[in-house]
């Protein structure tokens, strides 16, 4: 039963941007991967998914570029800027030290 | 990869709000075809694909509008940061360009330093005296009033006081007045300092809207007959005397001899200027009841503030109704008489006004001129970077790329020019305002605060924008032009006909705008000369002149204050060095007071047509000390005391106005219920400006009216500064509660007097400017002929080969020089013909049009145009025809 997650357009950036972290994708691979990693846990509407790449190249995080897909088709693929990198790094550090707090006080409960 | 992301961003197409929308429903339909087709890979039906993929995407048209406009907010950061990274890019460019030219870019910056600091400094005169408000409440509501009248010696007066407390009374257009008069003080007690002050209404600081930063100002009463005596210090006067003690209300002082309670302190920015020039101690006026009951008594300076709603049209006929109603009531001392309303700014700076216009437009025609050497220079460097232009044009940068780089060169230098000009502005501000006599200074309101505040700053900056794409633009796009017509296709000489034509005209333009300051100083310095060779009717080298004032307390009088100053005149006369001393109430040149009188046995004259006349006390010694010859009869003698029969000397002036044929000795005057005797008649000297029209002039004997206050004229072969310890030693020994003002020459008060002061003054500045832009255009016209030498080499190898002899070379070249002078004097003469109307009321003896002036400028101006053109001339002569034929 995969749980609803709410997520915060802050912690769907930084999924994206992690996402990106190993090359150029498309939106499609984007949604596609989010969902087969986090086993259908995460789920997010498509919309939400574009409208976080599109504000992540406004900010200069990541660039585009249109190039051919796997089945040659036109795509719009999505890739890391440097700045975007450094600010991925940055997020998972703040986000894995939030979890690990939050997690370590539902434990003593 | 950097490499590679910089030539995509270089090869990326324009976005526009269409091409922007399509993209985004490119990448939406990709991704839903590609759901589609996972589904329909899984088993579900196409139907059942198409509906499930868009459920998962959610609102389709919601998202399509919002991806749309991100991607617009993206695409303008996009071209905002091109646009900035490749400004960087021209300036870097610029800079290295700049910086592989150091004496052009020395050259350009030296000279915009000078045009755009002469400007801004210029500028901030004009800025502190004409532009900035006075520092009063609603200072545009402000005016001041006067009496005015006619007569021999002047046609307008201070009010008397009855007339002032009617005005007040009666008229309506004004919300209130005040009065205020110029006064000295002595301040302190032993060794006191003498100070200059003003008397004024109690309302006078209400009436300005002044708040005083420290206790009050005066109270209604304060300035009645019998209050008690009180004193409000000026900012500088507290910070210089008491150090800025906050706790001096109420703190008693000596002031004339007497205590006197200080009762505030006023404003730091608080002036006033004009009557009250450089007043720094400001008391209630005089009460003496002498002062303010006689009507036919004019003392007394008046402001008022116009009521809301009421113009200075409406004031004036308001003044002018209530003066006609009191001539008819009182006719012995006013008819005849109206009133004057003046715009307080414009009473307390409209005399320095043209000349700070005038300034102002000399200092614009230096810019102005600046500029046009500058655009000159950059026309021929951007014939000389015609290769490099064309290089770059076939790199494939655009026209309007280039002019854009050319212009970021212009304003870079311009800004740096400017930056360099504040520099000369700051320097040159202290010079302006130290050119100014103190005495003058005092009476302009705003000149002495004259300096670079952030309007002035400002200013500079815009001129240098406005000056930067003035001289770019022009050789920006000429540059840019023939460089897209001759592209690589023998660059360096294609553009020699429209552009050398151009260079001629702006040098032309040069040379017209030189010759109209040039004319304006000549016309100055021959102004100053004529003012100076004014006979001023007595001798004034070799004069030591001072005034002593007497406390008023102690002196309270006629017969103490005589015998005080003769005491005082022998001890003098003993001092080493001295020739002789006379005493006056009024030195030559000063303004002083007037008064009317009858002449007895003449009929009785209609009360506006009485006969007035200016007039000063002297003593006996006065008119052999200053020179001043004896016409006829004798002169005042030791033995014209009180006791004796009250007498009179009257100038030439005087004897014209008034005696007709009659012999002047011997003839008795009336004045109120005094009789005098005539008893000389001497020469005619200036009383207030050197070159107006002398008035009658009336001298009565000290000893038989007496005041506090004499101006001393001691003939001596010691300057100033030797007489000056002596003469304060003596004064102290006999009297210490006395003061003695600045000592100083009579040939120095000449020097400062108005007059001189106003033909100096614009004479020092035109003249600098003049010889500025006379150097700027020696520059602009050696500039011009030496390049088109440059490229004519070929020319006159030719020439030398085919046996042209050097002579014709020469001439040849300098032709090219006299024909710009010969058109730009024609052109300048012209103009300055034009302007010189406006200038025509500053000079003095010599008409706006004098032809000897234009001469004098044409033939300087063709001899210095031709003389700049000889170092390339001789340059034509010495080509070798076998080199000059051998370059490309």
């Amino acid at each position: 039963m995969p749980t609803d997650l709410d997520l915060l357009q802050g912690t769907l950036d930084t999924l994206v941007l992690k996402t990106l972290s190993w090359g150029p994708r498309h939106g499609y691979a984007v949604a596609r991967w989010i969902k087969a990693t986090s086993d259908g846990t995460i789920l997010v509407e498509d919309r939400a998914l574009y409208v976080s790449l599109h504000r992540l190249e406004e900010r200069g995080w990541v660039e585009s570029q249109w190039g051919l897909s796997e089945n040659n088709r036109k795509a719009k693929y999505y890739e890391l800027t440097t700045a975007g990198r450094r600010h991925l790094v940055q997020k998972a550090a703040d986000f894995t030290t939030y979890a690990t707090a939050v997690f370590k006080i539902l434990q003593t409960a | 990869m950097a490499a590679f992301k910089g030539i995509r961003r270089l090869l990326r197409i324009r976005s526009t709000p269409r091409s922007i929308l399509r993209e985004v429903d490119d990448e939406v339909r990709f991704h839903l075809q590609m759901r589609i087709e996972d589904l329909m890979r899984q088993g579900h039906s196409p139907d059942d694909a198409r509906a499930g993929a868009t459920r998962e995407f959610g609102d389709l048209s919601a998202a399509r509008s919002e991806l749309a406009s991100i991607d617009r907010r993206t695409a303008r950061k996009g071209e905002w940061r091109e646009w900035v990274a490749s400004l960087g890019q021209d300036l870097r460019f610029s800079f290295r360009g700049l910086r592989a030219r150091p004496a052009f870019t020395v050259t350009v910056l030296l000279t915009l330093a000078l045009g755009i600091g002469a400007n801004a400094a210029i500028f901030s005169v004009v800025n502190s005296v004409l532009l900035r408000p006075l520092p009063f409440a609603r200072p545009d509501r402000l005016v001041h009033l006067w009496e005015t009248y006619e007569s021999k010696v002047d046609s307008r007066s201070e009010a008397s006081y009855p007339d002032y407390v009617d005005w007040r009374a009666r008229t309506k257009t004004f919300s209130d007045m005040a009065g205020y008069q110029g006064s000295g003080f002595i301040f302190g007690g032993s060794q006191p300092l003498t100070v200059r002050g003003a008397r004024v209404t109690a309302n006078f600081f209400d009436v300005l809207g002044v708040r005083p930063i420290v206790g009050r100002t005066f109270a209604v009463g304060e300035d009645a007959p019998g209050a008690a005596r009180v004193v409000l210090l000026s900012y500088g006067f507290w910070q210089r005397q008491f150090g800025g003690d906050r706790n001096i209300s109420g703190r008693s002082v000596t002031l004339d001899g007497g205590p006197v309670t200080i009762i505030g302190v006023l404003p730091k920015d608080f002036v006033f200027g004009g009557r009250a020039a450089g007043a720094e101690l400001w008391a209630p006026i005089d009460r003496s009841a002498q002062t303010r009951e006689v009507r036919g008594n004019h003392w007394l300076n008046v402001v008022a503030r116009l009521r809301a709603g009421a113009g200075i049209q409406a004031a004036r006929a308001d003044m002018s109704s209530v003066m006609r109603a009191l001539a008819v009531e009182f006719p012995r001392s006013n008819s005849g008489r109206d009133g004057q309303v003046v715009a307080l700014h414009d009473e307390l700076v409209g005399s320095v006004r043209p000349i700070l216009i005038l300034l102002y437009g000399a200092v614009v025609v230096v810019l102005l001129v600046a500029c046009v050497n500058v655009a000159n220079l950059l026309l021929i460097r951007g014939a000389d970077r015609q290769r490099e232009i064309a290089v770059r044009v076939a790199l494939g940068a655009g026209r309007g790329r280039l002019v854009r780089q050319l212009l970021t060169e212009s304003l870079l230098l311009s800004v740096c020019g400017g930056v360099l000009g504040l520099i000369v502005a700051q320097a040159g501000v202290r010079s302006i305002v130290g050119l100014v006599p103190a005495r003058q200074a005092l009476t302009i309101p705003g000149l002495m605060a004259a300096g670079l505040d952030t309007t002035v700053v400002t200013y500079a900056l815009l001129t240098s924008l406005v000056a930067g794409l003035g001289f770019g633009i022009v050789p920006a796009f000429r540059s840019t032009k023939s460089a897209l017509h001759d592209a690589l296709k023998n660059a360096g000489r294609g553009s020699i006909g429209g552009a050398s034509r151009l260079r001629d005209i702006l040098v032309i333009g040069e040379l017209a705008l030189t010759v109209i300051l040039m004319s304006g100083a000549l016309l100055f310095g021959r102004s100053l000369l004529r003012l100076l060779s004014i006979n001023p009717g007595f001798r004034s080298e070799q004069i030591v002149t001072t005034t002593v004032v007497l406390p008023g307390s102690q002196y309270s009088s006629d017969a103490l204050t005589v015998a005080f100053f003769q005491r005082f005149a022998e001890r003098i006369r003993e001092l080493p060095g001295v020739e002789s001393v006379g005493f006056t109430s009024k030195l030559p040149l000063d303004f002083g007071n007037s008064m009317g009188f009858r002449i007895v046995g003449q009929p009785e004259p209609s009360p506006e047509n009485t006969p007035t006349a200016s007039y000063r006390l002297v003593t006996p010694e006065y008119f052999r000390t200053l020179g001043i010859p004896l016409v006829k009869g004798r002169g005042i003698g030791g033995g014209d005391v009180a006791r004796a029969p009250a007498v009179v000397v009257v100038n030439r002036a005087f004897v014209a106005a008034y005696m007709g044929a009659q012999d002047p000795v011997g003839q008795l005057l009336t004045s109120r219920n005094d009789t005098v005797h005539v008893v000389g008649v001497v020469g005619d000297v200036p009383i207030g400006n050197l070159e107006d029209k002398i008035p009658p002039t009336l001298y009565l004997s000290f000893a038989q009216t007496s005041e506090n206050a004499m101006a001393m004229a001691i003939r001596t072969r010691l300057d100033a500064a030797q007489m000056a310890p002596a003469l304060r030693r003596t004064l102290a020994s006999m009297e210490p509660n006395a003061a003695l003002t600045p000592v100083t020459t009579m040939d120095d008060l000449l020097g400062q007097s108005p007059s001189v002061f106003m033909r100096r003054f614009p004479l020092f500045l035109v003249g600098a400017f003049a010889i500025t832009a006379l150097l700027l255009a020696i520059v602009g016209v050696y500039g011009v002929v030496s390049y088109s030498v440059a490229q004519r080499m070929r020319e006159m190898g030719i020439r030398t080969a085919l046996g042209a002899p050097p002579r014709s070379l020469m001439v040849l070249v300098m032709r090219h020089g006299g024909a710009m002078a010969a058109v730009g004097i024609v052109v300048g003469v012209t103009a300055a013909l034009g302007l010189g109307t406006f200038a025509e009321k500053l000079l003095f003896g010599v008409r706006a049009n004098d032809p000897l002036t234009y001469l004098t400028v044409a033939a300087v101006l063709a001899a210095v145009a031709v003389g700049a053109t000889l170092i390339p001339a001789r340059r034509a002569t010495r080509v070798d025809p076998a080199t000059a034929l051998r370059t490309d």
